[in-house]
């Protein structure tokens, strides 16, 4: 039935689209998890009040958040050739999915976080907890639950902001089915890679709400 | 042990608003093995104080000393370590709900760098100290208001602290909970003669359990000393209404009760004759003697069959101009 796929482009274009995806999830995770601690804990009367620190960083989420997703990768070309030597190819078009997802990323942790209790960051005051310890055993495994969530969210987002992406020279799912299917009338390998792509929005959906669930003990 | 000396804090002025002055030259001292109550209304400034003694609030002026130690100038560092020895208790509870029951006892542990093994030994102790051994797997939203609290007790005893401070550690509670609760309190402070610090709306809970008391209103201290003095010769205003509301509380949990004023000796005549007329006895479960208004208040309920305990008390309210009823439970 499948006869005009060819099955070979499918898989490469698959694995493209997982490996950009993956690599922009984690790097994501990787900036937006410190940088929405940040922006909690240097907030008035909090651990680490610095209004200055919090405006900057407020500031720079606010502008990579304001720039539309097509401008930053355009943007953001020579960032990446400086960096990996190309601007070509899913591992260049990483950088701009980072760039784009992290601010973004960033501002979910943020609402995590402030939805604790601050009663429970007192009592770890209390205790005795130094700002490092009531970080990384008070805010973030207590908020994890709606840090997981986020990720997901940001990770299905990366899935259709990567084939976007894939066009403008990254490979991946989207650019096979835009130069194999839509550009050179295939019909059957459109539908191929657009499937492929709502599959794996599932799957990442599905595991991180299963992840999410299993962790909130509320 | 723990002395407070003219201490004043003000919150500075936060956008349009007024600046708070939430306590004004407070000093007390507190010894060590001492159970000391903190009563006040809401506002009075009782948690501040309260925060004051484990530096989670500065005095604006004036010091707190523990152990010779001046928590309000220590660094950084040496107030964390202080505050190893100083545990706290709250009135809603602030566990972690990530962790079970054995972690969150464990979590001060760790803090202060207790080996894993130790962890274990200790977190199992304090458990079955406060009865949770067998919910030690459990999270804490599985768990009662009064388990939560034993919970938040035994977490902060983990360092073995000096002073234990509670901000309204039974308020959430209900009467049988709160009871049960402040034994345990009651309990640990003879085991280990540790110093309770507690704040309370209900003079019941100081009643029970405190030794000293403070009383508290606007930011000061109005009235201080051994709980027994206090309830028997309460001078301040805003103690005796303590007093008066532990007593219609009381009566509230006996029956139908009634607080009066009576001024004369007749109005208490007629108070008898009443009861007489209606064939129904008098129980005084309180009172309170005014020498200088010679306005004396009484509360009182009224036993025998319903139905005459109901007539007889609509007879005294009906009396009401001659004997002014206060509080009708
Ligand atoms: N962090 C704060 N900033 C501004 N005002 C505060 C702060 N904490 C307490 N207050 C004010 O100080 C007063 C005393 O509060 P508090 O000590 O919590 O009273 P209590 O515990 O007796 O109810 C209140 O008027 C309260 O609004
Ligand atoms: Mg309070």
């Amino acid at each position: 039935m499948f006869d005009q796929v060819d099955w070979q482009q499918v898989w490469i274009a698959t694995q493209e689209t997982l490996f950009m995806v993956g690599i922009s999830t984690f790097f994501t995770a990787l900036l937006g998890i410190p940088l929405g601690v940040l922006l909690v804990i240097t907030d008035r009367g909090h651990l680490w009040e610095n209004a200055a620190i919090q405006r900057v960083l407020g500031l720079i989420v606010n502008i990579f958040r304001a720039v539309p997703f097509i401008v930053l990768v355009l943007f953001l070309f020579p960032v990446a050739e400086f960096i990996l030597g190309t601007s070509l190819g899913p591992a260049a078009a990483t950088i701009p999915l980072i760039a784009g997802a992290a601010p973004f990323y960033a501002r979910m942790v943020e609402t995590a976080i402030r939805e604790i209790d601050r009663g429970v960051i007192e009592a770890s005051q209390a205790m005795g907890a130094s700002k490092f310890t009531i970080v990384r055993k008070v805010l973030i495994p207590e908020a994890l639950p709606a840090i997981v969530s986020g990720l997901t969210v940001t990770c299905v987002s990366l899935i259709s902001f990567s084939a976007m992406a894939g066009v403008v020279g990254g490979g991946g799912l989207g650019d096979a089915a835009f130069r194999f299917g839509f550009q050179s009338f295939n019909d059957q390998m459109l539908i191929v890679c657009g499937v492929l792509l709502v599959v794996l929005v599932q799957i990442v959906q599905g595991i991180g709400d299963l992840i999410s669930k299993r962790l909130d003990k509320r | 042990m723990i002395q407070v000396k003219k201490v004043s804090k003000v919150f500075p002025a936060q956008g349009k608003g007024e600046s708070v002055t939430a306590l004004k030259d407070v000093s007390l001292e507190i010894e060590r093995g001492d159970i000391f109550g903190i009563i006040g209304h809401s506002g009075a400034g009782k948690s501040t104080l309260l925060r004051m003694l484990n530096g989670l609030e500065k005095p604006t002026t004036g010091s707190v000393i523990i152990d010779g130690k001046e928590i309000s100038k220590l660094k950084d560092k040496e107030l964390r370590l202080a505050r190893q020895k100083i545990g706290m208790i709250f009135q809603h509870f602030h566990l972690l709900w990530s962790r079970t029951v054995r972690e969150n006892v464990a979590f001060p542990l760790e803090v202060a760098g207790v080996p894993k093994s130790e962890i274990q030994r200790k977190v199992d102790q304090l458990l079955e100290r406060v009865g949770l051994q067998d919910r030690a797997d459990a999270y804490p939203s599985q768990l009662s208001g009064g388990q939560k609290q034993r919970v938040g007790i035994a977490r902060a005893l983990a360092n073995d602290p000096d002073v234990l401070l509670c901000d309204e550690a039974t308020s959430a509670l209900d009467p049988e909970t709160t009871a049960s609760i402040l034994q345990l309190l009651q309990e640990i402070n003879r085991e280990t003669g540790i110093t309770l610090v507690l704040i309370t709306h209900e003079m019941s809970v100081v009643r029970s359990i405190c030794n000293k008391i403070a009383v508290m209103e606007a930011g000061e201290i109005v009235e201080i000393g051994e709980v027994e003095e206090i309830f028997n010769h309460a001078k301040h205003p805003v103690t005796r209404k303590f007093l008066q509301q532990e007593i219609n509380e009381e009566a509230k949990d006996l029956g139908k009760c009634l607080t009066v004023t009576i001024s004369k000796q007749s109005d208490w005549n007629n108070l008898i004759s009443i009861a007489q007329t209606y064939q129904v006895s008098i129980q005084i479960v309180g009172g309170e003697i005014q020498a200088t208004t010679d306005k004396h208040t009484i509360s009182f309920r009224l036993l025998g069959e319903p139905a005459n305990v109901n007539k007889a008390i609509d007879e005294i309210l009906s009396q009401a101009n001659k004997m002014e009823v206060i509080e009708r439970v």
